[in-house]
Protein backbone atom coordinates (compact mmCIF):
# COMPACT_ATOMS: atom_id res chain seq x y z
CA UNK A 1 0.00 0.00 0.00
CA UNK A 2 1.94 3.17 -1.25
CA UNK A 3 1.38 6.68 -1.22
CA UNK A 4 -0.26 6.54 -5.06
CA UNK A 5 -3.03 4.56 -3.58
CA UNK A 6 -6.47 5.57 -5.30
CA UNK A 7 -8.81 3.71 -2.68
CA UNK A 8 -9.24 5.03 1.09
CA UNK A 9 -11.03 2.83 3.18
CA UNK A 10 -12.18 4.19 6.17
CA UNK A 11 -13.78 2.52 9.52
CA UNK A 12 -16.06 5.11 11.24
CA UNK A 13 -16.83 4.05 14.74
CA UNK A 14 -19.77 5.70 16.13
CA UNK A 15 -21.87 5.19 19.51
CA UNK A 16 -24.96 6.89 18.79
CA UNK A 17 -27.27 8.14 16.27
CA UNK A 18 -26.10 11.92 16.62
CA UNK A 19 -22.45 11.05 16.19
CA UNK A 20 -23.16 9.00 13.05
CA UNK A 21 -25.44 11.69 11.70
CA UNK A 22 -22.32 14.25 12.23
CA UNK A 23 -20.12 11.79 10.42
CA UNK A 24 -22.35 10.65 7.70
CA UNK A 25 -23.40 14.15 6.63
CA UNK A 26 -20.00 15.55 6.89
CA UNK A 27 -18.61 13.21 4.39
CA UNK A 28 -21.73 13.57 1.92
CA UNK A 29 -21.84 17.13 2.19
CA UNK A 30 -17.84 17.37 1.47
CA UNK A 31 -18.80 14.86 -1.66
CA UNK A 32 -21.29 17.21 -3.11
CA UNK A 33 -19.07 20.37 -2.59
CA UNK A 34 -16.46 18.68 -4.26
CA UNK A 35 -18.47 17.57 -7.21
CA UNK A 36 -18.27 13.89 -6.20
CA UNK A 37 -20.92 10.82 -6.88
CA UNK A 38 -21.68 9.06 -3.65
CA UNK A 39 -23.79 6.24 -3.01
CA UNK A 40 -24.87 5.91 0.51
CA UNK A 41 -25.94 1.93 1.36
CA UNK A 42 -27.53 2.09 4.71
CA UNK A 43 -30.44 0.28 6.79
CA UNK A 44 -34.06 2.04 5.30
CA UNK A 45 -34.18 3.56 8.89
CA UNK A 46 -30.92 5.15 8.58
CA UNK A 47 -30.76 6.40 4.64
CA UNK A 48 -34.52 8.25 6.00
CA UNK A 49 -32.46 10.30 8.90
CA UNK A 50 -29.98 11.18 6.54
CA UNK A 51 -32.17 12.43 4.12
CA UNK A 52 -34.17 14.53 6.58
CA UNK A 53 -30.62 16.36 7.05
CA UNK A 54 -29.45 16.85 3.85
CA UNK A 55 -32.49 17.09 1.54
CA UNK A 56 -32.13 15.96 -2.14
CA UNK A 57 -28.74 16.78 -3.28
CA UNK A 58 -27.05 16.12 -6.42
CA UNK A 59 -25.31 13.18 -7.26
CA UNK A 60 -26.51 11.27 -4.23
CA UNK A 61 -27.82 7.87 -4.39
CA UNK A 62 -29.19 5.64 -1.41
CA UNK A 63 -29.45 1.86 -1.61
CA UNK A 64 -30.82 -0.77 0.95
CA UNK A 65 -27.97 -2.70 2.40
CA UNK A 66 -29.77 -5.33 4.01
CA UNK A 67 -31.28 -5.87 0.29
CA UNK A 68 -27.41 -5.37 -1.46
CA UNK A 69 -25.41 -7.09 0.68
CA UNK A 70 -27.59 -9.82 2.54
CA UNK A 71 -25.04 -11.49 0.92
CA UNK A 72 -22.17 -9.89 1.58
CA UNK A 73 -20.50 -11.10 -1.96
CA UNK A 74 -22.35 -8.77 -3.68
CA UNK A 75 -21.48 -6.05 -2.09
CA UNK A 76 -17.89 -5.41 -3.64
CA UNK A 77 -19.41 -5.95 -7.45
CA UNK A 78 -21.97 -3.21 -6.38
CA UNK A 79 -19.19 -0.88 -5.71
CA UNK A 80 -17.04 -1.68 -9.07
CA UNK A 81 -20.31 -0.56 -11.08
CA UNK A 82 -20.88 2.49 -8.97
CA UNK A 83 -16.82 3.00 -9.68
CA UNK A 84 -17.43 2.26 -13.12
CA UNK A 85 -20.51 4.07 -14.18
CA UNK A 86 -19.25 6.83 -13.01
CA UNK A 87 -15.53 6.93 -13.18
CA UNK A 88 -15.69 9.07 -16.44
CA UNK A 89 -15.32 12.30 -15.61
CA UNK A 90 -15.85 12.99 -11.65
CA UNK A 91 -13.07 14.14 -9.61
CA UNK A 92 -13.16 11.45 -6.95
CA UNK A 93 -16.08 8.94 -5.89
CA UNK A 94 -17.44 8.33 -2.55
CA UNK A 95 -19.47 5.49 -0.80
CA UNK A 96 -20.97 5.15 2.51
CA UNK A 97 -21.48 1.38 3.40
CA UNK A 98 -22.41 -0.57 6.70
CA UNK A 99 -22.25 -4.35 6.17
CA UNK A 100 -22.88 -5.11 9.54
CA UNK A 101 -25.55 -4.80 12.00
CA UNK A 102 -26.20 -6.26 15.30
CA UNK A 103 -28.82 -8.99 13.99
CA UNK A 104 -26.07 -10.51 11.39
CA UNK A 105 -25.35 -13.98 12.96
CA UNK A 106 -22.05 -15.53 13.50
CA UNK A 107 -21.57 -16.86 10.12
CA UNK A 108 -22.95 -13.88 8.45
CA UNK A 109 -20.14 -11.76 10.85
CA UNK A 110 -17.13 -14.23 9.78
CA UNK A 111 -17.64 -13.52 5.53
CA UNK A 112 -18.55 -9.67 6.47
CA UNK A 113 -14.94 -9.41 8.08
CA UNK A 114 -13.72 -11.68 4.62
CA UNK A 115 -15.61 -9.49 2.61
CA UNK A 116 -13.95 -6.05 4.21
CA UNK A 117 -10.66 -7.12 3.73
CA UNK A 118 -11.51 -8.03 0.11
CA UNK A 119 -12.56 -4.73 -0.43
CA UNK A 120 -8.79 -3.80 -0.19
CA UNK A 121 -7.78 -6.04 -2.46
CA UNK A 122 -10.33 -5.36 -5.29
CA UNK A 123 -9.55 -2.02 -4.87
CA UNK A 124 -6.22 -2.36 -5.15
CA UNK A 125 -3.90 0.30 -7.02
CA UNK A 126 -4.98 0.69 -10.65
CA UNK A 127 -2.94 -1.70 -13.09
CA UNK A 128 -1.95 -4.04 -10.00
CA UNK A 129 -2.64 -7.80 -10.73
CA UNK A 130 -3.56 -9.89 -7.63
CA UNK A 131 -2.50 -13.43 -8.72
CA UNK A 132 -0.93 -15.58 -11.33
CA UNK A 133 -3.45 -14.85 -14.75
CA UNK A 134 -5.44 -12.22 -12.36
CA UNK A 135 -6.42 -8.93 -14.79
CA UNK A 136 -5.74 -5.50 -13.40
CA UNK A 137 -8.19 -3.88 -11.91
CA UNK A 138 -10.26 -2.33 -14.67
CA UNK A 139 -10.28 1.85 -14.00
CA UNK A 140 -13.90 2.44 -15.85
CA UNK A 141 -11.66 5.23 -17.82
CA UNK A 142 -10.19 4.92 -21.10
CA UNK A 143 -6.87 6.10 -19.78
CA UNK A 144 -6.43 3.49 -17.28
CA UNK A 145 -6.13 5.85 -14.11
CA UNK A 146 -8.46 5.60 -11.47
CA UNK A 147 -10.11 8.51 -9.91
CA UNK A 148 -9.67 8.28 -6.12
CA UNK A 149 -12.88 6.25 -4.22
CA UNK A 150 -13.81 7.06 -0.86
CA UNK A 151 -15.25 4.34 1.18
CA UNK A 152 -16.30 4.70 4.70
CA UNK A 153 -17.93 1.90 6.41
CA UNK A 154 -19.84 2.37 9.82
CA UNK A 155 -19.70 0.73 12.78
CA UNK A 156 -21.88 0.95 15.49
CA UNK A 157 -19.60 0.34 18.35
CA UNK A 158 -23.10 0.06 20.65
CA UNK A 159 -24.71 -2.58 19.39
CA UNK A 160 -21.81 -4.41 18.28
CA UNK A 161 -19.82 -6.62 20.11
CA UNK A 162 -16.22 -5.54 20.88
CA UNK A 163 -14.86 -8.58 18.98
CA UNK A 164 -16.48 -7.31 15.27
CA UNK A 165 -15.51 -3.46 16.36
CA UNK A 166 -11.51 -5.15 16.92
CA UNK A 167 -11.83 -6.87 13.79
CA UNK A 168 -12.80 -3.84 11.72
CA UNK A 169 -9.62 -2.15 12.77
CA UNK A 170 -8.04 -4.85 11.38
CA UNK A 171 -9.62 -4.46 7.73
CA UNK A 172 -9.16 -0.70 7.33
CA UNK A 173 -6.07 1.08 7.36
CA UNK A 174 -8.03 4.14 8.92
CA UNK A 175 -9.92 4.69 11.50
CA UNK A 176 -12.78 7.33 12.15
CA UNK A 177 -13.65 7.82 15.88
CA UNK A 178 -14.05 11.26 18.57
CA UNK A 179 -13.95 13.20 14.99
CA UNK A 180 -10.52 11.80 14.82
CA UNK A 181 -9.12 10.07 11.54
CA UNK A 182 -5.98 8.09 11.79
CA UNK A 183 -3.82 5.45 10.82
CA UNK A 184 -5.13 1.61 12.14
CA UNK A 185 -2.15 0.32 13.80
CA UNK A 186 -4.18 -3.15 13.51
CA UNK A 187 -4.60 -2.71 10.08
CA UNK A 188 -2.79 -5.74 7.65
CA UNK A 189 -3.37 -6.66 3.99
CA UNK A 190 -4.59 -10.28 3.79
CA UNK A 191 -4.99 -12.14 1.03
CA UNK A 192 -3.73 -16.18 0.61
CA UNK A 193 -4.99 -16.63 4.48
CA UNK A 194 -8.54 -15.12 3.48
CA UNK A 195 -10.29 -18.34 2.24
CA UNK A 196 -8.46 -20.33 5.06
CA UNK A 197 -10.88 -19.48 8.07
CA UNK A 198 -11.71 -22.60 9.65
CA UNK A 199 -15.60 -23.59 9.65
CA UNK A 200 -17.38 -24.86 12.20
CA UNK A 201 -18.92 -28.40 12.47
CA UNK A 202 -22.27 -28.45 11.45
CA UNK A 203 -24.63 -28.46 14.74
CA UNK A 204 -26.96 -31.15 12.99
CA UNK A 205 -26.32 -34.65 11.55
CA UNK A 206 -25.90 -34.18 7.26
CA UNK A 207 -26.92 -35.56 4.88
CA UNK A 208 -24.39 -36.75 2.69
CA UNK A 209 -24.02 -37.92 -1.36
CA UNK A 210 -20.57 -38.33 -2.69
CA UNK A 211 -20.97 -37.00 -6.23
CA UNK A 212 -19.56 -37.40 -10.10
CA UNK A 213 -20.34 -35.95 -13.26
CA UNK A 214 -23.49 -37.48 -13.65
CA UNK A 215 -24.48 -34.36 -11.72
CA UNK A 216 -28.50 -34.83 -12.27
CA UNK A 217 -28.00 -37.04 -9.14
CA UNK A 218 -26.67 -34.69 -7.13
CA UNK A 219 -29.68 -32.43 -7.88
CA UNK A 220 -32.29 -35.15 -7.38
CA UNK A 221 -30.52 -35.67 -4.07
CA UNK A 222 -30.21 -32.14 -3.00
CA UNK A 223 -34.31 -31.31 -4.14
CA UNK A 224 -35.09 -34.45 -1.61
CA UNK A 225 -33.47 -33.41 1.29
CA UNK A 226 -33.83 -29.95 1.32
CA UNK A 227 -37.16 -30.21 0.60
CA UNK A 228 -37.60 -32.90 3.59
CA UNK A 229 -35.44 -30.12 5.87
CA UNK A 230 -37.23 -27.02 4.91
CA UNK A 231 -40.56 -28.49 5.84
CA UNK A 232 -42.40 -25.96 3.88
CA UNK A 233 -40.41 -22.95 4.47
CA UNK A 234 -38.99 -23.01 1.04
CA UNK A 235 -40.94 -22.17 -1.87
CA UNK A 236 -40.56 -23.82 -5.38
CA UNK A 237 -38.17 -21.00 -6.29
CA UNK A 238 -36.40 -20.85 -3.32
CA UNK A 239 -35.69 -25.07 -4.37
CA UNK A 240 -34.25 -24.21 -7.29
CA UNK A 241 -32.09 -21.85 -6.20
CA UNK A 242 -30.83 -24.47 -3.46
CA UNK A 243 -30.66 -27.14 -6.70
CA UNK A 244 -28.59 -24.37 -8.79
CA UNK A 245 -26.25 -23.46 -6.11
CA UNK A 246 -25.50 -27.07 -5.33
CA UNK A 247 -25.02 -27.64 -9.35
CA UNK A 248 -22.89 -25.17 -9.33
CA UNK A 249 -20.63 -25.99 -6.67
CA UNK A 250 -21.07 -29.41 -8.19
CA UNK A 251 -20.00 -28.66 -11.75
CA UNK A 252 -17.00 -27.12 -10.26
CA UNK A 253 -15.97 -30.30 -8.15
CA UNK A 254 -16.10 -31.69 -11.38
CA UNK A 255 -14.41 -29.62 -13.27
CA UNK A 256 -11.62 -28.12 -11.16
CA UNK A 257 -11.88 -30.44 -8.11
CA UNK A 258 -10.72 -34.25 -9.32
CA UNK A 259 -14.12 -34.77 -11.14
CA UNK A 260 -15.81 -35.45 -7.64
CA UNK A 261 -17.10 -34.42 -4.31
CA UNK A 262 -19.08 -34.60 -1.50
CA UNK A 263 -22.40 -32.82 -0.61
CA UNK A 264 -23.93 -32.41 2.43
CA UNK A 265 -26.91 -30.82 3.84
CA UNK A 266 -28.08 -29.50 7.01
CA UNK A 267 -30.50 -27.32 8.97
CA UNK A 268 -29.30 -24.54 11.01
CA UNK A 269 -32.68 -23.05 12.79
CA UNK A 270 -33.80 -21.21 10.19
CA UNK A 271 -31.12 -21.22 7.77
CA UNK A 272 -30.69 -24.40 5.55
CA UNK A 273 -27.17 -24.79 4.44
CA UNK A 274 -25.75 -27.06 1.62
CA UNK A 275 -21.81 -27.74 1.23
CA UNK A 276 -19.72 -29.06 -1.63
CA UNK A 277 -16.18 -30.62 -0.57
CA UNK A 278 -13.97 -31.48 -3.46
CA UNK A 279 -10.00 -31.53 -3.91
CA UNK A 280 -9.70 -28.48 -5.90
CA UNK A 281 -7.40 -25.30 -4.67
CA UNK A 282 -9.12 -21.88 -5.68
CA UNK A 283 -6.50 -19.39 -5.39
CA UNK A 284 -8.70 -16.32 -6.65
CA UNK A 285 -9.90 -14.99 -3.42
CA UNK A 286 -12.41 -12.69 -5.50
CA UNK A 287 -13.96 -15.61 -7.06
CA UNK A 288 -17.31 -14.86 -7.25
CA UNK A 289 -17.32 -11.63 -6.49
CA UNK A 290 -16.43 -10.70 -10.23
CA UNK A 291 -19.58 -9.38 -12.73
CA UNK A 292 -18.93 -11.47 -15.76
CA UNK A 293 -18.89 -9.80 -18.85
CA UNK A 294 -21.38 -10.60 -21.52
CA UNK A 295 -18.36 -12.17 -23.70
CA UNK A 296 -17.09 -14.50 -21.65
CA UNK A 297 -17.68 -17.94 -22.02
CA UNK A 298 -17.17 -19.81 -18.16
CA UNK A 299 -16.50 -18.39 -14.96
CA UNK A 300 -20.22 -17.40 -14.17
CA UNK A 301 -20.37 -20.94 -11.30
CA UNK A 302 -19.54 -19.26 -8.05
CA UNK A 303 -21.57 -15.39 -9.49
CA UNK A 304 -24.61 -17.10 -9.92
CA UNK A 305 -24.28 -19.26 -6.66
CA UNK A 306 -23.61 -16.05 -4.51
CA UNK A 307 -27.22 -14.26 -6.41
CA UNK A 308 -29.28 -16.98 -5.41
CA UNK A 309 -28.22 -17.72 -1.65
CA UNK A 310 -28.16 -15.66 1.54
CA UNK A 311 -23.81 -16.26 2.58
CA UNK A 312 -21.60 -18.39 0.71
CA UNK A 313 -18.19 -19.41 3.04
CA UNK A 314 -16.09 -20.64 0.39
CA UNK A 315 -12.54 -22.03 2.09
CA UNK A 316 -9.68 -23.57 0.06
CA UNK A 317 -5.97 -24.50 0.41
CA UNK A 318 -3.95 -27.17 -0.84
CA UNK A 319 -5.88 -29.92 1.04
CA UNK A 320 -9.51 -29.27 -0.47
CA UNK A 321 -12.04 -26.75 -1.14
CA UNK A 322 -15.35 -26.63 0.79
CA UNK A 323 -18.59 -23.84 -0.32
CA UNK A 324 -21.37 -23.85 1.95
CA UNK A 325 -24.20 -21.68 0.69
CA UNK A 326 -26.80 -20.60 3.10
CA UNK A 327 -30.55 -20.75 2.49
CA UNK A 328 -32.75 -18.54 5.02
CA UNK A 329 -35.95 -20.21 5.16
CA UNK A 330 -39.33 -18.33 5.68
CA UNK A 331 -40.74 -17.88 9.36
CA UNK A 332 -42.91 -20.75 10.36
CA UNK B 1 -45.22 -21.31 -17.87
CA UNK B 2 -47.21 -20.47 -14.34
CA UNK B 3 -49.33 -23.58 -13.78
CA UNK B 4 -46.54 -25.82 -12.94
CA UNK B 5 -45.44 -22.96 -10.53
CA UNK B 6 -47.91 -24.19 -8.03
CA UNK B 7 -48.07 -27.30 -6.16
CA UNK B 8 -45.65 -29.56 -4.34
CA UNK B 9 -42.46 -29.24 -5.14
CA UNK B 10 -41.74 -33.02 -4.12
CA UNK B 11 -44.19 -34.00 -6.83
CA UNK B 12 -42.26 -32.44 -9.88
CA UNK B 13 -39.18 -32.95 -12.10
CA UNK B 14 -37.00 -31.94 -9.11
CA UNK B 15 -37.73 -34.74 -7.16
CA UNK B 16 -39.35 -37.51 -9.18
CA UNK B 17 -38.63 -40.96 -7.58
CA UNK B 18 -39.61 -42.14 -11.03
CA UNK B 19 -36.74 -39.69 -12.77
CA UNK B 20 -34.06 -41.44 -10.29
CA UNK B 21 -31.07 -40.41 -11.47
CA UNK B 22 -31.95 -39.95 -15.23
CA UNK B 23 -31.91 -36.30 -17.10
CA UNK B 24 -34.68 -35.45 -18.13
CA UNK B 25 -33.37 -33.24 -21.55
CA UNK B 26 -35.25 -33.44 -25.29
CA UNK B 27 -33.57 -31.24 -28.17
CA UNK B 28 -34.79 -31.21 -31.83
CA UNK B 29 -34.93 -28.73 -34.46
CA UNK B 30 -37.79 -27.91 -37.28
CA UNK B 31 -36.85 -26.04 -40.44
CA UNK B 32 -38.89 -24.03 -42.39
CA UNK B 33 -37.57 -22.87 -45.53
CA UNK B 34 -34.32 -21.00 -44.32
CA UNK B 35 -35.11 -20.37 -41.08
CA UNK B 36 -34.27 -22.86 -38.01
CA UNK B 37 -35.60 -23.50 -34.58
CA UNK B 38 -34.41 -25.63 -31.73
CA UNK B 39 -36.42 -26.70 -28.93
CA UNK B 40 -35.08 -27.41 -25.66
CA UNK B 41 -37.02 -29.10 -22.93
CA UNK B 42 -35.88 -30.47 -19.76
CA UNK B 43 -32.90 -30.15 -17.79
CA UNK B 44 -30.06 -28.25 -19.72
CA UNK B 45 -26.76 -29.03 -17.67
CA UNK B 46 -23.20 -29.84 -18.52
CA UNK B 47 -23.68 -33.57 -19.91
CA UNK B 48 -26.63 -31.93 -22.01
CA UNK B 49 -24.66 -29.43 -23.78
CA UNK B 50 -23.04 -32.08 -26.18
CA UNK B 51 -26.70 -32.26 -27.19
CA UNK B 52 -26.99 -28.69 -28.39
CA UNK B 53 -23.53 -28.55 -29.92
CA UNK B 54 -24.81 -31.66 -32.16
CA UNK B 55 -28.00 -30.41 -33.11
CA UNK B 56 -26.33 -27.27 -34.13
CA UNK B 57 -24.12 -28.48 -36.01
CA UNK B 58 -26.92 -30.32 -38.05
CA UNK B 59 -28.40 -27.18 -38.21
CA UNK B 60 -25.94 -25.30 -39.89
CA UNK B 61 -25.42 -27.35 -42.68
CA UNK B 62 -27.49 -25.88 -45.30
CA UNK B 63 -28.34 -22.02 -46.19
CA UNK B 64 -29.83 -21.35 -42.92
CA UNK B 65 -29.89 -17.70 -41.76
CA UNK B 66 -31.77 -17.79 -38.94
CA UNK B 67 -31.58 -19.80 -35.79
CA UNK B 68 -33.66 -19.61 -33.03
CA UNK B 69 -33.98 -21.17 -29.61
CA UNK B 70 -37.34 -22.14 -28.41
CA UNK B 71 -36.11 -22.32 -24.28
CA UNK B 72 -39.97 -22.25 -23.26
CA UNK B 73 -39.75 -25.50 -21.88
CA UNK B 74 -36.43 -25.48 -20.04
CA UNK B 75 -37.26 -26.44 -16.31
CA UNK B 76 -33.49 -26.42 -15.71
CA UNK B 77 -30.31 -24.86 -16.73
CA UNK B 78 -26.78 -24.38 -15.51
CA UNK B 79 -23.81 -21.50 -16.20
CA UNK B 80 -22.84 -24.62 -18.46
CA UNK B 81 -26.08 -24.54 -20.34
CA UNK B 82 -25.44 -20.96 -20.53
CA UNK B 83 -22.13 -21.23 -21.97
CA UNK B 84 -23.24 -23.67 -24.65
CA UNK B 85 -26.36 -21.31 -25.43
CA UNK B 86 -23.42 -18.37 -25.73
CA UNK B 87 -21.09 -20.61 -27.86
CA UNK B 88 -24.05 -21.63 -30.86
CA UNK B 89 -24.44 -17.91 -30.73
CA UNK B 90 -20.99 -17.50 -31.48
CA UNK B 91 -21.21 -20.96 -34.11
CA UNK B 92 -24.44 -19.28 -36.08
CA UNK B 93 -22.22 -16.04 -36.26
CA UNK B 94 -19.11 -17.75 -37.79
CA UNK B 95 -22.21 -19.90 -40.31
CA UNK B 96 -23.72 -16.59 -41.33
CA UNK B 97 -26.77 -17.15 -39.65
CA UNK B 98 -29.04 -14.82 -37.21
CA UNK B 99 -29.33 -16.10 -33.49
CA UNK B 100 -31.90 -15.65 -31.38
CA UNK B 101 -33.54 -16.66 -27.92
CA UNK B 102 -37.22 -17.07 -28.50
CA UNK B 103 -39.40 -18.57 -26.28
CA UNK B 104 -37.61 -18.95 -22.38
CA UNK B 105 -39.54 -20.39 -19.24
CA UNK B 106 -39.71 -18.83 -15.65
CA UNK B 107 -36.75 -20.20 -14.34
CA UNK B 108 -34.64 -20.01 -17.92
CA UNK B 109 -35.30 -16.11 -17.77
CA UNK B 110 -34.15 -15.90 -14.15
CA UNK B 111 -30.46 -17.99 -14.45
CA UNK B 112 -30.14 -15.45 -17.43
CA UNK B 113 -30.86 -12.60 -15.87
CA UNK B 114 -28.54 -13.91 -12.67
CA UNK B 115 -25.88 -14.23 -14.91
CA UNK B 116 -26.24 -10.87 -16.73
CA UNK B 117 -27.30 -12.20 -19.91
CA UNK B 118 -30.58 -11.10 -20.33
CA UNK B 119 -29.24 -8.91 -23.55
CA UNK B 120 -27.85 -12.02 -25.35
CA UNK B 121 -30.19 -14.47 -24.35
CA UNK B 122 -33.45 -13.49 -23.94
CA UNK B 123 -36.15 -12.78 -25.99
CA UNK B 124 -36.41 -9.14 -27.24
CA UNK B 125 -39.59 -7.74 -26.45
Amino acid sequence: VGPDVDFRHEAFLYGDVDEFLAGTTAFVRDAVTAGEPVLVALRAHQIAALRAELGDLPGVVYEDMPTLGRNPARIIPAWERFVADHAGDAPGLRGIGEPIWAERDAAELVECRIHEALLNVAFRPAGVGLVAGDPPRPTGRPDGRAPPFRLMCPYDTTALDAPVIDAACGTHPLVVQDGETGPSDRFRVEVADLLDEPLPEPRSAPAELRFDRALVRLRRFVAEVATRLAGGRLDRQGLLDVVLAAEELGANSVRHGGGEGVARLWREGRTLVCEVRDRGHITDPLVGRRRPSERQLGGRGLWLVNQVCDLLQLRSSRAGTTARAHFRLAAG
Amino acid sequence: MGSDSEGNPASDFLTGDELGGRVVLSISSRRRGSHATIEIEGELDMQGTARLKDELRKVLTDGIDVVEIDASQVRFVDSAGLTALLAAQAAAAEAGAAFRVAGASAQFARVVNLAGLGDLLLPAD
